[in-house]
């Protein structure tokens, strides 16, 4: 039973990628005062590109053939590992944060190995620049995961937002004074940032040009075409609803078991349709940076991930 | 009560990291107006906590010193010297955001060597006031405009005014208005004589004003 909420769990997830990913772009297009693609617009893509054929093309080696695969699969087997609102995930007792890690940047990898492989001029570039980007906002994520853990001296990430929500729980029906103000507030806005630069988002990087001076995510998967685009595109989704799924467990973290299912995924659904808003709002307001800005943001989120740690070190 | 203090004292901290990110001297100046009211509300919870009238009157002081009139002065400065562009330093924003991060380690293991004090709201205040000292002296140190000067001199001065309200219940009055009105008169006088330069050098960079004029 455990198992097969878990299951649903996490296939919920995946359904609900792409509905995530077209609110933001609808509720970006609404606030430029466009009337905006359907909510569902997104899926009607996705099944558009299933049925086409791929193209690749004559230089490719066996390389393009698996990496969109190993772009979406990492992805698909986090939506396992996380406890987003029901408390058994199928592979929770293996979201050890280096694994998490791990399986968060060995889709950029194969995503950087397939635009090199297909001999583009634009390949190279995009891959350079969303290795700059990525490797720059490792360390950040890296400590912001370890400082969970330090804090709620849980190995796992599972272990760590169900705690997290047991004192939250505990905080509401006796008040009791084991919480913190300080360190969520860090991780949210720190893993903010990392969203937003991890899942090519405006002020790193505009999703919906093809401007090739500027373009990072989207120069990488020029080439891609039918089921691998399908892949790539899904697993871009998948990944900006992992990161935002992070985000609303630290929010307000509420986990339930299988009595309070239903009530658990009506607040997951709340928290992130907040969290599309915040996203959207966000890329509306600012313009894009310069590439050689970018490190400015990602080192002042290193930096508050590294207080972060140095605080859940002292609580 | 405690983890809005220690929230406070924490905000203070990441407005400081914030200012050294910060490109442009305009965003600077409203980073450290937002720092001086976050300070000012910390100062307002430790008043509620500890019921000492006083610090009410400190906290309505930091407001309109700090948080109102040294910001406006300071735009108004900023707006007749007309460089209103990106702040030179002599390392680039990365690394004295990183270098800003080891301050805050180094000032968090000197805290733990702290052994005889007692803190109203747990050693991070301190640690946060120590950094943003720090911060403060090497933002002094790095930028290379003259008007970033000023800005340095008043995260110092935030920071110090945090030490002295993470121990103690702050200082008495006379002295904490003594010291505030302090402030604002050298700030005063600093943006008469930024001025000055401005008008006979035509410059406010550090690097330019070493060459000689006839």
């Amino acid at each position: 039973m455990s198992l097969l909420l878990g299951i649903i769990q996490a296939l919920v997830v995946i359904m609900l990628a792409p509905f995530f990913a077209g609110l933001i772009h609808k509720v970006k297009q609404r606030i430029r005062g466009q009337k905006g693609i359907s909510l569902f617009q997104f899926y009607r893509n996705l099944y558009k590109l299933i049925k086409k054929e791929v193209v690749l093309s004559k230089e490719a080696s066996i390389v393009s053939s698996i990496a969109p695969y190993f772009y979406f699969l990492p992805h698909a087997i986090l939506c396992f590992m996380l406890p987003f609102f029901y408390k058994n995930p199928p592979l929770g007792n293996s979201s050890n944060p280096v694994v998490i890690l791990y399986l968060l940047s060995l889709p950029v990898f194969f995503m950087t190995l397939y635009a090199l492989d297909q001999a583009s001029s634009f390949g190279g570039l995009g891959s350079s620049r969303e290795w700059f980007i990525s490797s720059l906002s490792e360390p950040s994520a890296v400590l912001l995961f370890f400082s969970l853990c330090v804090y709620t001296g849980e190995p796992n990430l599972k272990g760590v937002f169900l705690k997290l929500s047991d004192e939250l729980r505990s905080l509401l029906s006796e008040g009791s004074d084991h919480f913190s103000i300080s360190i969520p507030f860090l991780i949210l806005f720190a893993l903010l940032v990392l969203a937003l630069a991890e899942n090519a988002r405006i002020p790193f990087d505009n999703p919906e040009t093809h401007l090739e001076l500027t373009m990072v995510h989207e120069a990488n998967i020029l080439e891609a075409s039918g089921k691998h685009l399908f892949l790539f595109e899904y697993g871009s989704y998948l990944r900006l609803t992992l990161f935002l799924s992070l985000m609303s467990m630290l929010l307000f973290p509420f986990i339930g078991d299988a009595t309070l299912y239903p009530l658990a995924f009506a607040l997951y659904l709340i928290k992130m349709l907040f969290l599309c808003l915040v996203v959207a709002f966000v890329e509306s307001f600012n313009a894009k940076l310069r590439l050689f800005r970018v490190p400015n943001i990602l080192s002042f989120a290193f930096v508050l991930s590294l207080l972060a740690l140095v605080l859940s070190m002292e609580a | 009560m405690e983890k809005l203090a220690s929230f406070f004292a924490l905000m203070v901290l990441v407005f400081a990291v914030l200012n050294v990110a910060s490109p442009f001297l305009k965003f600077a100046i409203r980073l450290n107006m937002l720092q001086s009211w976050t300070l000012a509300l910390y100062v307002l919870v430790v008043a509620i906590s500890s019921g000492v009238f006083h610090l009410y009157l400190s906290f309505l002081a930091t407001i309109v010193f700090k948080g109102i009139l040294i910001p406006i002065l300071l735009f108004r400065v900023l707006k007749r010297t007309g460089k209103e562009r990106e702040l030179d330093m002599i390392m680039s924003i990365p690394s004295a955001v990183v270098f800003s991060g080891i301050l805050i380690v180094i000032s968090t293991i000197l805290v733990a060597k702290f052994g005889g004090l007692e803190f109203i709201f747990g050693k991070f205040v301190f640690v946060s006031s120590l950094s943003t000292f720090f911060i403060g002296g090497m933002l002094l140190v790095i930028r290379k405009v003259l008007f970033s000067q000023i800005l340095g001199l008043l995260i110092m001065e935030n920071a110090i005014f945090l030490a002295a309200n993470s121990a103690v219940t702050g200082m008495p009055l006379v002295v904490e208005l003594g010291i505030l009105f302090d402030i604002f008169v050298s700030i005063l006088m600093a943006s008469v004589l930024l001025l000055r330069i401005m008008k006979s050098f035509e410059d406010i960079r550090v690097d330019a004003l070493e060459v000689l004029k006839e």
